[in-house]
């Protein structure tokens, strides 16, 4: 009997705190629910490996270990949960397929048996036991058999456990009645009879009697039938073997196969996602550079506004600067959103990329433990929309030059110079909200185009 | 996943492939009963730390070994000294060899001995490895 560490008490005689059974628990839950096994599995590989965890988290605690650093060192140690859950999985198929392959060794008994009989040359004299390969084993006359011997008498038994994976019993299933039957008619006796025109072959079970009970052969016949049964098992545990071991090739290919097939979809993954963020990095960097380009932009032109006394050409050459510098606000204002749009746009594929790498390592069951966040994956925006923001936009802007200008006009300038420069910044932010205006009328007609129907 | 892959090396011989491992498991089993965390310990004892059968090898592997008939399994009930009888204890699972299991064991140990001979034919002898390999 071995104690567990909860149910010690140290030397003050207190019991330890129970900070392992949580922390195991909470991660066989984990586990358990990642089992893609039938419940009563997955209790059992729940309890087996409870029982290693306590038992490894005792021994580390005995090394000097704290119990929370134990629990997580052993935990640990069984590696990732996903992974663990999958080789159970993987594991627990191993008999269906095995099933399946033998199964199908019992429907070529035919060809097998054919080659077994070929390899019977005539009678020997008595009946002998033969022991194919120390897997078909002859069991005459032991008396451990459960065999009623009263029914069978003295027949000689073969067991044919080797030649079914089932722990139903050959007897029930199809291909034990096939097994029987083919038997049946190849150990009979091979004779001539006569027919008009000549002899032909015949082949005559008189005396013969085959009975399959369980996974046992009774047999009893003339001369050599018990060595010619014989013969046919060892010939069918043979090709049962060579398949078996045919079958384990092909489950290894597969599985390095599937692997690759991982590995490939992985790598295409990651590529994947290594373009979008560099695609996303580049993007970002010409967001900043156009950043930067407004905040100069926006610093000529407050330059310009409050540029001293000038002549009227100056004036002039600074009326046109001022009309370029803002079409080129309007115009990386555009390149702005545009931008965001597209960075926003990438952000969601690759979220759905690395959402759809975590669900196909968790499977299905991931919305058990974990909710699919309800973060709303950004669909692209349509072309109304933008223009739709733009425009609303602009009207802010439009509504803040009016105040601005509104705040000019109010004011009462001293002297001729303050005057003068009065009605430069009039005229400028005049001449700013009339653009304004008119890129407003413009994303009017845009939408009115696109068939919105009404003004936003 | 760096610990798990540190606490399943093998000490700088070569890995353990699953044939190997099926081995190592039937060949604890044929000196008796075990569960487990027994036989891992087993392994890394009788290997001298140099062959280390985590848990996420050995359980699926244990799997696969009951299912296709080479171990048999059986529960029991254990309970700390002292403990409160009526509670509920852990359970553990015991792993025997099969008949079916000492037969595949004999086989792979037959196998393996063969390759080894076979390899051994190639390697200098002990006098004159020195020589061979200078």
């Amino acid at each position: 009997m071995k104690a567990r560490l909860s149910d010690l008490r140290d030397e003050s005689g207190e019991a330890p705190k129970p900070s392992a059974p949580d922390t195991i628990g909470n991660w066989l839950d984990v586990l358990e629910r990642m089992l893609a096994l039938p419940a009563s599995r997955k209790r059992a590989i729940r309890a087996e490996l409870e029982d290693h965890l306590r038992s490894r988290v005792d021994d580390l605690t005995i090394t000097g270990m704290s119990e929370p650093e134990a629990v997580r060192a052993a935990v640990s140690e069984l590696g990732e949960t996903a992974e663990l859950a999958e080789r159970f999985r993987q594991a627990a198929s191993v008999k269906r397929r095995r099933y399946l392959m033998h199964a199908a060794v019992l429907g070529l008994a035919g060809g097998a048996v054919a080659l077994g009989t070929m390899a019977v040359t005539g009678g020997t004299g008595a009946p002998s036991m033969v022991t194919a390969g120390g897997a078909v084993t002859a069991a005459a006359g032991s008396g451990s058999d459960e065999a009623p011997r009263d029914v069978f008498g003295d027949m000689r038994r073969f067991s044919v456990h080797e030649l079914t994976a089932s722990s139903r019993p050959l007897e029930f299933t199809p291909q034990g009645a096939m097994l029987v039957e083919q038997i049946q008619r190849l150990v009979a006796t091979s004779s001539t009879v006569p027919v008009p025109g000549g002899r032909a072959r015949s082949a005559v079970a008189k005396d013969t009697k085959i009975v399959l009970l369980g996974n046992t052969l009774f047999v009893s016949g003339p001369g050599d039938t018990d060595q010619r049964v014989g013969w046919i098992l060892e010939s069918l545990h043979k090709d049962a073997a060579r398949l078996s071991e045919l079958h384990e090739v092909r489950d290894r290919e597969s599985e390095l196969r599937r692997h690759e097939a991982t590995q490939r979809r992985e790598n295409e993954r990651r590529e994947v996602e290594d373009d979008l963020e560099q695609r996303r990095d580049e993007l970002r960097t010409r967001l900043r550079e156009l950043n930067i380009r407004t905040g100069d932009l926006g610093v000529e032109l407050q330059d310009l506004r409050f540029s001293g006394d000038s002549s009227p050409e100056e004036v002039e050459r600074r009326q046109e600067r001022f009309r370029q510098i803002q079409r080129e606000e309007f115009d990386l204002a555009a390149q702005k959103q545009d931008l965001e749009t597209e960075i926003e746009r990438i952000g969601s594929i690759l979220l759905d990329v690395r959402y759809e790498e975590i669900e196909r390592r968790l499977g299905s069951r991931l919305e058990v433990f974990a909710p699919r966040p309800t973060v709303a994956l950004a669909e692209p925006r349509d072309e109304v929309a933008l223009i739709t923001q733009r425009y609303h936009r602009l009207r802010e802007q439009l509504q803040k030059v009016r105040v601005e200008l509104a705040t000019v006009e109010l004011a009462a300038p001293s002297t001729d110079e303050q005057k003068a420069e009065q009605a430069k910044a009039t005229a400028a932010m005049n001449e700013l909200a009339v653009s304004l205006e008119l890129e407003i009328e413009k994303i009017k007609e845009q939408l009115k185009a696109k068939g919105t129907g009404s003004t936003p | 996943m760096a610990k798990q892959q540190s606490s399943e090396s093998t000490g700088g011989v070569p890995g353990l492939g699953p044939e190997h491992a099926e081995m190592l498991v039937l060949s604890v089993l044929a000196s008796g009963p075990a569960w487990g965390y027994r036989v891992s310990k087993e392994v890394a004892a009788r290997s001298e730390g140099a062959f280390s059968l985590g848990p996420a090898k050995l359980y699926p592997l244990f799997t696969k070994l009951e299912k296709q008939g080479l171990v048999t399994a059986s529960w029991e009930e254990i309970r700390a000294e002292g403990a409160d009888p009526e509670g509920k204890g852990r359970r553990r699972k015991w792993y025997r060899l099969s008949d079916k299991g000492r037969r595949r064991l004999a086989s792979r140990i037959e196998s393996h001995r063969r390759f080894t001979a076979l390899i051994e034919a190639f390697l200098p002898s002990d006098d004159s490895a020195e020589g061979a390999l200078a």
